[in-house]
């Protein structure tokens, strides 16, 4: 993005808050923050792109891909890199779906619903507002009515939809369960975004994955950086946060970070921690901070999201088209179910590497992986995104080896428990429905998780929680947390929504208590 | 079979007519053009490009003599990289102009070679310089390292010059001076491994060889698994222990081979041994071999061109991206064809 004649702050200059990190966190926080007049300053670890410079390419565009090593242990080790970690200004969303559904409210009370998991300390009806305000300003595209809430408009008509959405929609008609267009974070048409400039209308290409160089795709770089960098943030790309230096009383008084080597300190009166579900967590336990109820790298969770692929007799080439232009949210609470929360589908279109080395993790290889992938052209997939619950099982720890900047790696260890067992088969047997009554040949599962969440878990409890309902760190009280991390329960809706709606509540709670 | 297309440079003060004896003695396995570039340098070689482009030959050498070899460095070196909208030449010749700058760019295309500073090859042998284009060409043609549609469309304005460096840079192989993490032995048995875990179609890639330049590069993809050493050192660990528990295992016939795969990649094959991997640690190894071998194959052009995905090209460097402008079942764009043939696609 155009950096450019931004404002610069000196090292020496208290400023009022560093943010770190500026994907779906931290980017609506800078802007909200700069927006209320105080001088802010982000430090991102990635690098600045324009838009233009982004490659359509799998392999290519693990440049904006989170590359320092994770170990991954338990049942179901989680893939990152590509998977799911995105670094560069605008973080993750340089890289994501843009699939932008909302959450759903009975998953925000999850303990007091079905006994199992925790209730989120806040309710939905106090993110709505903020959920509307975002879908509003990154301008996302959707249906006209949809099925599972009347009341719901979106700004922009929806994109078109593409062969694995028609053929998902005939399978999913012929077994009555309802189903529309997606609500997509991609423009559907032209528009004028607030201090970046135009966004030109989806050019229905599934490489808008590998960044998009249109910026047709709400990521944060076109959307709420160039707002705060009009109101007078400054972005600080390839800094490496690594230090958080702490005054007598114990507050945060600057932060440390590493850029082309040389190690730099930023004064500051706050800290806003956004740097995804990992590394805010590695962060603090490395720094040994905020951890005084010995939560912090605890409840690691992620979404149980398999993918049901089928062959169709006419060429698909899915490739075309934003990937997951249809919905289902019939499943949010299958009647049939035996396990606790539901899961939301959508129709897929996955490009050649990502999806060939999906095939081969799930032990696919040989000449029955050429067969299958002898009509690659002719696939079409199903995906899900299902509950997780919190696990005491799972989280993260640091082991002996370190990175570039000194700080120790992080294990993740996750393993599913019975409920994610019973939702994963309950929603491969939905799919594979779907895909028989559509005609799909071939049919076969891919097992995967995806999205990064918890580890930092916001709450009302000091002893159960890392941070409080607004974000704010229960040990330092100039220390705040958004992103991933704090989400006490997995939700079932892609998170990327929720973190910009929770981001903006975070700054208003920040705001309104200074 | 059409025939390809040979493209002759003269020297700097030469004429078409320089050519004349090479070609009469060429008989008719090339479509020969003989070209006139005025002066030399990048503004001629851009002249030659636009005439091979004009041509559109499915397959093309290029001849230069003198300075005229030296435009023909220039328009394969463009060639390569998809520049000025040209597909790879099969093959280069140099006559008298083997000098080339010392900053000239290594090329990928097979060249010959044959100059003498004491006389002038060209005009005095015109035989030997017509045997070595012969020569060259049954080496060279009917192999093309692409398929010269999906060749043309990687050179489009379809196509990012960025996403067309990235795709055919992937043609090179990696030469004998790059570092490699697994042995020689390690390597053949990988060679071994990996025919059967990824039988190619459509291309036939040496995967190993690049898997190993890979892995001493040491550019991870972001995670591992927790119970296994860091990359290389697993991949070595992981080979030393098929070679420990199944010898012989590259002279097993293929359906043996497979067994004997299934069983790794269920955890059957595994040793407590210093330096080797467990059962449980192999099953984890070997979903990153596999994982690696497929990444590895389908992003290389050849293989995608197999697939017939065309992704990539959803626009080129202008402002305005073309994208796709279908997107159902049964539709196609009018540039779209079946890759993996090269024909028209039909309804
Ligand atoms: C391939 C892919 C597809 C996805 N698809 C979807 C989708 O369709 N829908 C959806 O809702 N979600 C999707 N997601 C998830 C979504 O992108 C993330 O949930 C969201 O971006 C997370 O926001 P965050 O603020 O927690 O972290 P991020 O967006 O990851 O931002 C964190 C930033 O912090 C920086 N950082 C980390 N540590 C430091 C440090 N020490 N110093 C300085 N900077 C640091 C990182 O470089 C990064 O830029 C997808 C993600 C990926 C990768």
């Amino acid at each position: 993005m155009n950096l450019t004649g931004m404002r610069r702050y000196a090292e020496s200059d208290e400023v009022d808050a560093v943010v770190i990190g500026t994907g779906a966190g931290g980017a609506p926080i800078l802007a909200r923050l700069a927006q209320a007049g105080l001088s802010v300053v982000a430090l991102e670890a990635g690098r600045n792109w324009e838009p233009a410079e982004h490659t359509p390419d799998e392999v290519d565009a693990s440049s904006i891909y989170w590359l320092g090593e994770r170990l991954s242990g338990g049942t179901e080790p989680e893939a990152f890199g590509g998977n799911n970690s995105g670094t560069g200004v605008g973080g993750s969303t340089l890289h994501w779906g843009a699939f932008c559904p909302r959450p759903d409210p009975r998953d925000l009370r999850l303990a007091s619903g079905e006994g199992v998991g925790v209730d989120w300390p806040l309710t939905h009806a106090e993110l709505l507002p903020y959920l509307v305000e975002v879908e509003g300003f990154i301008q996302v595209s959707g249906p006209a009515d949809y099925p599972w809430d009347p009341t719901r408009r979106y700004p922009l008509p929806p994109v078109a939809r593409n062969a694995s959405a028609d053929a998902m929609a005939r399978g999913c008609e012929a077994l009555g369960i309802r189903c529309t267009d997606s609500p997509a974070a991609i423009v559907s048409r032209d528009v004028q975004q607030p201090h970046f400039g135009v966004r030109r209308g989806a050019i229905n290409s599934g490489a808008t994955h590998q960044g998009d160089r249109v910026a047709s795709k709400a990521s944060m770089d076109v959307t709420y950086l160039p707002l705060a960098v009009a109101h007078g943030a400054e972005i600080r790309p390839e800094a490496m946060v690594h230090g958080l230096e702490r005054d007598a009383s114990g507050r945060i008084a600057a932060v440390v970070y590493r850029r082309d080597g040389v190690d730099h300190r930023q004064r500051t009166k706050n800290v806003f921690l956004c740097g995804g579900g990992v590394e805010s967590a590695r962060l603090l336990l490395n720094l040994d901070l905020a951890n005084s109820s010995g939560q912090v790298g605890r409840n690691y969770m992620a979404h149980p999201a398999a993918q049901v692929w089928g062959r169709f007799d006419e060429p698909m080439r899915m490739w075309r088209g934003w990937p997951s232009s249809l919905i289902s949210e019939d499943t949010v609470r299958p009647p049939d179910a035996d396990f606790a929360g539901g899961y939301l589908m959508q129709s897929l279109g996955v490009l050649p590497v990502t999806l060939g080395s999906s095939m081969a993790r799930s032990g696919i290889r040989g000449e029955r992986l050429m067969d299958l992938l002898e009509s690659y052209d002719r696939f079409a997939g199903i995906g899900v995104n299902g509950e997780c619950l919190p696990s005491e099982a799972n989280g993260l720890t640091l082991v002996d080896e370190t990175d570039e900047v000194g700080l120790r790696r992080a294990r993740i260890d996750f393993s599913y428990g019975d409920n994610e067992r019973a939702l994963e088969a309950h929603s491969i047997a939905t799919m594979r429905r779907i895909w028989e009554a559509a005609g799909a040949k071939d049919v076969f599962v891919l097992k995967r998780s995806a999205h990064a969440e918890g580890t930092l878990r916001m709450g009302d409890d000091r002893e159960t929680a890392v941070v409080d309902r607004d974000g704010r760190s229960f040990d330092i009280d100039n220390l705040y947390v958004c992103d991933n991390s704090v989400f006490p329960s997995s939700l079932i809706a892609n998170p990327a929504l929720t973190i910009m709606a929770l981001a903006l509540r975070t700054a208003d709670r920040f705001l309104a208590s200074a | 079979m059409p025939r390809p297309t040979l493209f002759l440079l003269h020297d700097r003060g030469g004429s078409a007519r320089s050519w004349d004896d090479v070609a009469a003695a060429l008989d008719d396995r090339f479509e020969v053009v003989v070209l006139e570039p005025a002066g030399a340098g990048d503004g001629a070689a851009a002249w030659v490009a636009a005439q091979v482009r004009e041509r559109e030959p499915d397959e093309w050498l290029i001849a230069g003599h003198g300075t005229g070899g030296g435009i023909a460095r220039i328009v394969t070196d463009w060639a390569e990289r998809g520049e000025q909208g040209l597909i790879p030449p099969a093959g280069l010749v140099l006559v008298d102009a083997s000098a080339g700058p010392d900053d000239a760019a290594v090329l990928r295309t097979p060249t010959a070679e044959l100059g003498d500073p004491a006389r002038d090859v060209l005009l005095e042998q015109p035989e030997e310089v017509a045997r070595l284009l012969l020569d060259l060409a049954s080496r060279v043609v009917g192999h093309p390292a692409l398929a010269p549609a999906f060749a043309r469309l990687i050179a489009s304005d379809r196509v990012a010059a960025r996403t067309r460096r990235a795709m055919l840079a992937r043609l090179d192989v990696p030469g004998d001076d790059v570092p490699r993490a697994l042995s020689p032995a390690q390597r053949a048995l990988l060679t071994a491994v990996l025919a059967r875990v990824v039988p190619q179609r459509g291309t036939d890639l040496d995967l190993a060889g690049r898997l190993d330049v890979e892995l001493a590069a040491g550019q991870g993809d972001g995670w591992r698994f927790a119970e296994l050493p860091p990359d290389a050192e697993a991949w070595r660990r992981g080979l030393d222990t098929i070679a420990a528990e199944l010898p012989g295992f590259a002279d097993l016939e293929a359906t043996e081979q497979d067994t004997a795969v299934d069983r790794i990649a269920e955890g059957r094959i595994g040793s407590d041994a210093d330096g080797l991997l467990t059962g449980a640690r192999m099953a984890l190894w070997f979903t990153d071999l596999q994982a690696a071998a497929v990444r590895m194959w389908l992003s290389h052009p050849a293989a995608q061109a197999w697939l017939r995905y065309d992704g990539f090209a959803d626009g080129g460097d202008g402002p305005q991206k073309q994208g796709f402008t279908t997107t159902h079942a049964g539709e196609w764009e009018t540039w779209q064809r079946d890759w993996r043939t090269g024909k028209e696609l039909q309804a």
